[in-house]
C-alpha cells in the first residue's frame, strides 16, 4: 500500500468520475466513455492509463477495441487506510476529552 | 466519488473557550495530539522538535477563536485539517475534518506515520486488533 499510486490516481476529479462510471457499468471502451464527457478519447485514454497503473482498472482486448472494467480491490485497501486514520483521530479526541474532563472534575 | 475526507467528532464536558485553549496551546496540544512530543509555534507555523531540531509540520491558515482552527501540512501543503468547536448541551462538540490525502506525496504520507512513531504496518496491526476487539498491540502507534 505504501508504494501504491492509488492516491495520485484518485487525486483527479475526472478519474474519480471514471471510477464511479465503471463501478456502475463495466466494461466500457474509451470511445464509449468519451461520448459521456466533454473530453477527447485521447484524454480519456490518458486517465485510464493512470487508473490501470494504480490497479483500479483491468483491460480486455476485444477485437480492435480495449474494454475497461473496474477492479475494486485497491479501493478496499484505501478504505482500510482511511479507517486507520479515523481510529487515530478517535484516539486523539478521546485523549482530549479525558484530559479536559479530568481537569474540570479536579477543579 | 467525492474527495477522500476523514471526519471525526466527540462531545466534551468543558466550555468551548477551554477546549479552544487545548487546541492552540502547544504544550496542551501534546497532551492529546501526540503525548511526549514537543510542539512549538512561531508566527503561523507549528513545529515539532525532532532530534534537537524544530521541524515545521503545519501552517495555520484559519484562526477564528473559539470556533475554528485550520492547518495545512508542511512542507507539501497537501493535507488540510480543520478543528471545529461548537457549543452543545452545556459542553463542546469538537469535530476534526481532514482532506487532501490524494495529493499528499507518497514519501510524505509514509513519513507522516513514522513521525508519530507509527508506520502504516503498525496502524494496520492496531486496526485489525480494534476490529477484532483485542488489546491494541501497538499503542504507541497512536
Amino acid at each position: 500500500m505504501s508504494d501504491s499510486p492509488i492516491f495520485a490516481a484518485l487525486a483527479d476529479p475526472m478519474r474519480r468520475k471514471l471510477v464511479l462510471n465503471l463501478a456502475e457499468n463495466s466494461p466500457k471502451t474509451a470511445t464509449q466513455l468519451a461520448e459521456e464527457y466533454p473530453i477527447t478519447r485521447q484524454g480519456i485514454l490518458k486517465h485510464l492509463d493512470v487508473l490501470e497503473a494504480a490497479g483500479l482498472v483491468m483491460i480486455q482486448q476485444k477485437g480492435r477495441e480495449k474494454r475497461y472494467s473496474l477492479t475494486p480491490e485497491p479501493l478496499t485497501e484505501l478504505e482500510a487506510w482511511i479507517k486507520a486514520i479515523s481510529i487515530k483521530w478517535d484516539e486523539r479526541l478521546l485523549r482530549l476529552k479525558t484530559f479536559l474532563e479530568n481537569e474540570e472534575a479536579s477543579e | 466519488m467525492e474527495k477522500i475526507k476523514v471526519e471525526r467528532s466527540i462531545w466534551i464536558a468543558a466550555p468551548r473557550e477551554r477546549v479552544w485553549q487545548a487546541v492552540i496551546d502547544p504544550v496542551q496540544i501534546a497532551a492529546w495530539f501526540a503525548p511526549g512530543t514537543d510542539f512549538s509555534q512561531k508566527d503561523d507555523k507549528i513545529s515539532v522538535r525532532i532530534d534537537g531540531m524544530d521541524v515545521e509540520v503545519a501552517l495555520v491558515v484559519v484562526v477564528d477563536p473559539p470556533r475554528q482552527l485550520t492547518t495545512r501540512s508542511l512542507p507539501d501543503m497537501s493535507l488540510e485539517t480543520s478543528y471545529m468547536l461548537e457549543e452543545e448541551n452545556g459542553g463542546t462538540r469538537f469535530t476534526v475534518i481532514e482532506t487532501g490525502f490524494e495529493s499528499l506525496p507518497e514519501a510524505e504520507r509514509q513519513s507522516r506515520f513514522d513521525q508519530d512513531g507509527a508506520g502504516w504496518e503498525m496502524a494496520l496491526e492496531n486496526l485489525n486488533a480494534y476490529i477484532e476487539g483485542r488489546t491494541l498491540p501497538r499503542p504507541e502507534g497512536f
